[in-house]
């Protein structure tokens, strides 16, 4: 099982892409226009992803304008 | 429609971030006042100060915003600095329709920034920056920062406020796009104790008409009923002052801090005399075709040559009344400077010169001196109003920055009760007679616009206390639904029940079109939930005595009427928010 359990809120995002310029690895604009998860598995209207490394993930989910990415570790909630 | 739901952004000022938040409630609250209503309850803390920087500041918008004529404004609720319950302040400018096309249906600013800060948003943005260099700047420095440094202009609305706000003023104003303003209730102080110099909002997104076959018709139906009106040519062409002869004819104009009603000086600063002389251009709210702003300007001399600076300044009926009757003012051009004092240190026009009456009339009877007022109030001597004005936006000694939290707080102290023209807030500019003055000094909004009281007084001869209770009470009704697709109230007259249900149908909410009567019951019940929870006590009220004294052209007001009809209407407004029982 990995370390890190990623979930993106899809339906909140606002589409303004600062994810692309700063997490180009794990986001990606979707056809849809709103941000997904590379190499994520869609679960209802949310992306989730399983990882090791949180890389870029954890500077988006502190730095983006809305808060849509929640990282969990071992089950607890990290942001 | 747009969707049957709500689509609300709500801003950490603190995080400095936001969430996307869905609500339901579209059938059961609209938008606007409702929506607002219903935001507070859910973000708002009614036990807790106006100042606790949990407290949420919300601008919400309706149903038919961006899909019908005067569907152009916006709700702005919070706890108010005036009286530390639930407020609403209308406004319109581009706000309305700059949050539609931003896909918003409101906007919720929580928390307290670290430094003074801008709410910067769009369909597909959000930021809050830092502007700690405009803090200190008054409205159209601010107004002109803004417009350098945030794109999407002519879609876009810049809310911001002046140093009044900056320091808690509790008569301080958000102004909307220059012309425009949340007036009332002190809004601006609400922003200023979060630390937020302004919002800028972008309607950047595409807005999709619907394509039902129906609605080319409807909105053409719409439009021509609301500008083939004698109402709304008497709008664009001389505006609201149009009020001000109207009034003083009828003696119910307030004057000279209510000490009279009727003056044959008024004559140079009515309506008319504003159009001939001053005027230079109407503008409109986005999505109005009226045009019922007007813009009058103010000349000032820089040089010892003849070399002039102007400054475009709007006016209205209720600032004409305010710093222009009410001071006895009977000059265009200095009615519109003080205005434009008013308006750069970002103070609520009304407020202010309703206080600067009462300490006008405080310092002849000698309560007051130049100790309190530094420089000399004289009711026509505009030099000092306009010196008195920018103190007042300042706060710059302990009277000053008393009077800002409220003509009655500075009575208290100083006294002079019996003449602080306040009915909830200070007054508005209607000496019509007891109806009005129970609207507004129990109305949810303290607004003259709350119901149609005054309206009520010069058509009514009956004292009927039933009738007149019932007027209210149905009018706000009326009005709440209005305010809640967001109509402006100038359209009242145009947009029945009827027309706004086939409205409403014609855009997909058929629903809501079916039960309008049980919704505005509804959001009229949650608002009066949301002010007594904060802890209204009607009860409380006291009508100052200068209410009592006046005489209009149906005599002089009727101490026992008022009195009992200020009681029923108490119980009235009690049993509508389920507060009249005991426990």
């Amino acid at each position: 099982m990995a370390r890190f359990n990623v979930v993106l809120e899809r339906e909140e995002c606002i589409a303004c892409e600062r994810c692309i310029g700063s997490c180009s690895d794990s986001l990606e604009m979707a056809d849809d226009g709103l941000a997904q998860m590379a190499g994520g598995a869609r679960a209802g209207n949310d992306d989730e992803l399983e990882t090791d490394e949180r890389g870029c993930l954890m500077d988006g989910a502190e730095a983006f304008p809305v808060n849509i990415i929640h990282i969990f570790e071992g089950g607890n909630k990290i942001i | 429609m747009i969707r049957d739901f709500f689509r609300i952004l709500v801003v950490d000022l603190g995080a400095g971030r936001g969430s996307v938040a869905t609500l339901d409630g579209r059938d059961t609250v609209a938008g606007g006042s409702g929506l607002a209503a219903l935001l507070f309850d859910r973000y708002g803390h009614s036990n807790r100060p106006w100042n606790d920087p949990d407290q949420p500041l919300i601008f919400a918008i309706g149903p038919l915003t961006g899909y019908f004529p005067l569907m152009s404004k916006t709700v702005c609720a919070f706890k108010s600095p005036y009286h530390d319950q639930y407020a609403e302040s209308h406004g319109g400018g581009r706000s309305a329709l700059s949050l539609r096309f931003a896909d918003l249906d409101a906007l919720v600013i929580t928390g307290r920034a670290a430094k003074p800060s801008c709410v910067n948003v769009g369909s597909r943005h959000l930021e809050v920056r830092d502007v700690s260099f405009l803090w200190g700047k008054d409205v159209f420095e601010t107004g002109k920062m803004l417009r350098g440094l945030f794109r999407g202009a002519g879609h876009r609305s810049n809310l911001r406020i002046g140093p009044a706000g900056e320091r808690g003023a509790a008569i301080a104003e958000i102004n909307a796009d220059t012309y425009r303003h949340f007036g009332r209730l002190g809004g601006g102080a609400v922003m200023g104790v979060k630390n937020l110099k302004a919002v800028v909002i972008h309607g950047d997104a595409v807005f999709p008409l619907p394509e039902s076959r129906e609605y080319p018709g409807v909105f053409q139906e719409v439009y021509t009923k609301l500008t083939d009106t004698d109402m709304m040519s008497k709008y664009h062409d001389i505006g609201t002052p149009i009020n001000v002869a109207v009034l003083n004819e009828l003696k119910m104009l307030p004057i000279r801090n209510l000490q009279r009603t009727s003056d044959p000086a008024i004559g140079n600063i009515t309506g008319e005399q504003f159009a001939e002389l001053t005027l230079l251009r109407n503008s409109a709210c986005a999505g109005c075709p009226v045009g019922c702003i007007h813009i009058g300007f103010e000349r000032e001399r820089f040089q010892k040559e003849h070399r002039y600076i102007y400054r475009q300044v709007s006016y209205d009926h209720e600032p004409i009344f305010a710093v222009g009757t009410m001071l006895s003012i009977e000059n265009c051009f200095a009615v519109l400077a003080i205005i434009d004092i008013a308006e750069k240190m970002g103070l609520d026009v009304m407020s202010a010169g309703v206080a600067l009456a009462w300490a006008t009339e405080a310092v002849q009877k000698g309560i007051l001196s130049e100790r309190e007022t530094i420089v000399p109030l004289a009711f026509g001597d505009s030099e000092g109003y306009r010196s008195a004005m920018q103190h007042l936006g300042e706060g710059s000694n302990d009277f000053y920055r008393l009077l800002g939290q409220g003509t009655l707080k500075a009575a208290e102290i100083y006294g002079g009760k019996d003449y602080a023209c306040v009915l909830g807030q200070e007054m508005a500019g209607y000496a019509t007679g007891e109806v009005f003055f129970t609207s507004q000094a129990l109305g949810l909004r303290h607004s003259h616009l709350d119901s149609g009281g005054y309206a009520y007084d010069q058509k009514e001869t009956g004292k009927d206390l039933t009738r007149a209770v019932d007027f209210l009470l149905k009018d706000e009704q009326g009005r709440v639904l209005l305010t809640s697709m967001v109509a402006c109230l100038f359209a009242r007259n145009v947009y029945t029940d009827e027309l706004l249900a086939t409205c409403l149908r014609t855009v997909g909410y058929g629903a809501l079109a079916e039960n309008l009567s049980a919704v505005s019951r509804n959001i009229q019940q949650l608002r009066w939930k949301n002010r007594f929870a904060c802890g209204f006590k009607p009860e409380d009220t006291a009508i100052p005595e200068r209410f009592y004294e006046i005489e209009t052209m149906k005599g002089p007001i009727d101490r026992i009427f008022f009195d009992n009809l200020i009681q029923e209407y108490i119980k009235a407004i009690r049993i509508l928010a389920g507060t009249d029982r005991a426990g």
